[in-house]
């Protein structure tokens, strides 16, 4: 056997000071935290979240996300649409930037969970590294998909003239906003180290 | 001779020696456990330099637009107020949370960590003061605002003239040292020094 874990050595690592305990406390020693050894029910919270994250995602791209009235008529433009306009305006940065954020970050973001949910369920240890490198990378951008949501947020409250133009926000806006939510959290309820524990257990059974 | 485990894979880490200016990687997934952070003067610094920008952020009006003849200035409170009366409460709630009261209450808390430590009396509290930062911090989206300030900009320059105000510029600095701030401080130095 070639690495030493945790759960093997039976301790208890704290989730948030990473102070390493020798026993089962209820409390970690140092910070106070909850202690356990794994993340409780992970896989399971992981799955919930992700799966509503995907749900909300459907109506977040068919519903539109910002209603503008100018001048008496209405426009309504959902995610992609507004990707649309600004690449047929000539702003291919901006454009770029939203379609990132807000089309391609969520997938991204979801297909990753799962990947890293499959590599648990089907005990597929020879690709836990390349899964704990995507890990960090939907650490790292998660919260970009905010982008969307935060420039409608502005928009609707700075565009406020009686009369003349208002803008609304669709139904796409509180659809989006779960979506992203549900994932970050479904990021944080999954434990990476359930793909390296099992092959552990693996190998003691091959022996 | 100090004992830890990587938090991403669970291996057993023994380090000889251990020196907090230094990174340290896990052997077999290569994360990150331990980053070095700058001295708590110099977090405290930044600390205190971001609650300096983020006062005229609050009453200086972000930006000014004009449509015909109308002009409208809204400051950053004002831009939230507006949504939770268009009867988004939530979406209003989530916007002015993680892009300002969050940012806000992690620099609280990393005062009210540091101060204690630097005075020399042993608070109680900062243990609940760690937990709440290492929650809040993944909901603090500062940066992704500032962004989205300014791509709100350019679609609403399409529209109307628009005109900026120092109110964003201060905004833009406060988020700025609050990310600093951020980057620098390193709260498992809290426990290392004693």
């Amino acid at each position: 056997m070639k690495y030493k874990t945790d759960k093997s050595e039976g301790k208890y690592l704290c989730h948030m000071c990473e102070y390493l305990h020798d026993e089962a406390l209820h409390e970690c020693k140092r910070c106070g935290a909850k202690l356990h050894q794994r993340v409780p029910n992970s896989i399971a919270l992981t799955w919930g979240y992700v799966l509503a994250a995907t749900l909300f995602l459907i109506p977040a791209n068919i519903l539109p996300m910002m209603v503008v009235t100018s001048m008496g008529s209405d426009d309504a433009s959902t995610i992609m649409q507004g990707v649309i306009y600004f690449f047929a305006h000539g702003d291919y940065g901006l454009g770029a930037v939203i379609f990132i954020a807000s089309v391609a970050v969520p997938v991204f973001k979801l297909a990753v969970v799962y990947y890293l949910l499959l590599i648990v369920h089907f005990k597929q240890h020879d690709k836990a590294l390349r899964g704990i490198k995507l890990f960090h990378i939907i650490h790292l951008i998660g919260k970009w998909s905010m982008l969307d949501i935060f420039v409608v947020a502005l928009m609707v409250s700075m565009v406020q003239f009686q009369g003349l133009a208002s803008i609304q926000t669709g139904g796409a806006a509180i659809a989006f906003c779960s979506a992203v939510i549900f994932t970050i959290i479904a990021t944080e309820k999954f434990d990476p180290r359930l793909m390296f524990d099992e092959e552990l257990i693996k190998k003691e059974e091959d022996k | 001779m100090k004992q830890t485990a990587c938090k991403d894979c669970g291996v057993i880490i023994d380090i000889k020696s251990f020196d907090n200016s230094k990174e340290y990687a896990c052997p077999r997934c290569h994360s990150v456990f331990y980053r070095a952070g700058e001295s708590f003067d110099l977090v405290l610094v930044m600390v205190i330099t971001a609650f300096l920008f983020f006062i005229p952020a609050t009453f200086l009006p972000i930006m000014t637009l004009n449509i015909m003849d109308q002009s409208h200035s809204v400051t950053l409170f004002e831009a939230v107020w507006f949504f939770a009366n268009d009867g988004y409460l939530i979406i209003a709630l989530i916007a002015a949370g993680s892009g300002v009261v969050i940012p806000l209450t992690l620099l609280a808390l990393i005062m009210m960590m540091i101060l204690p430590k630097k005075m020399g009396y042993d608070s109680s509290y900062i243990k609940k003061f760690y937990r709440m930062y290492e929650h809040l911090s993944t909901w603090a989206m500062a940066e992704v605002y500032l962004i989205s300030i300014f791509v709100a900009i350019i679609k609403l320059g399409g529209m109307a003239e628009l005109n900026l105000d120092f109110g964003l510029v201060s905004f833009a600095f406060f988020i700025l040292a609050f990310y600093i701030s951020l980057i620098w401080f390193n709260p498992n130095d809290l426990w290392i020094e004693n």
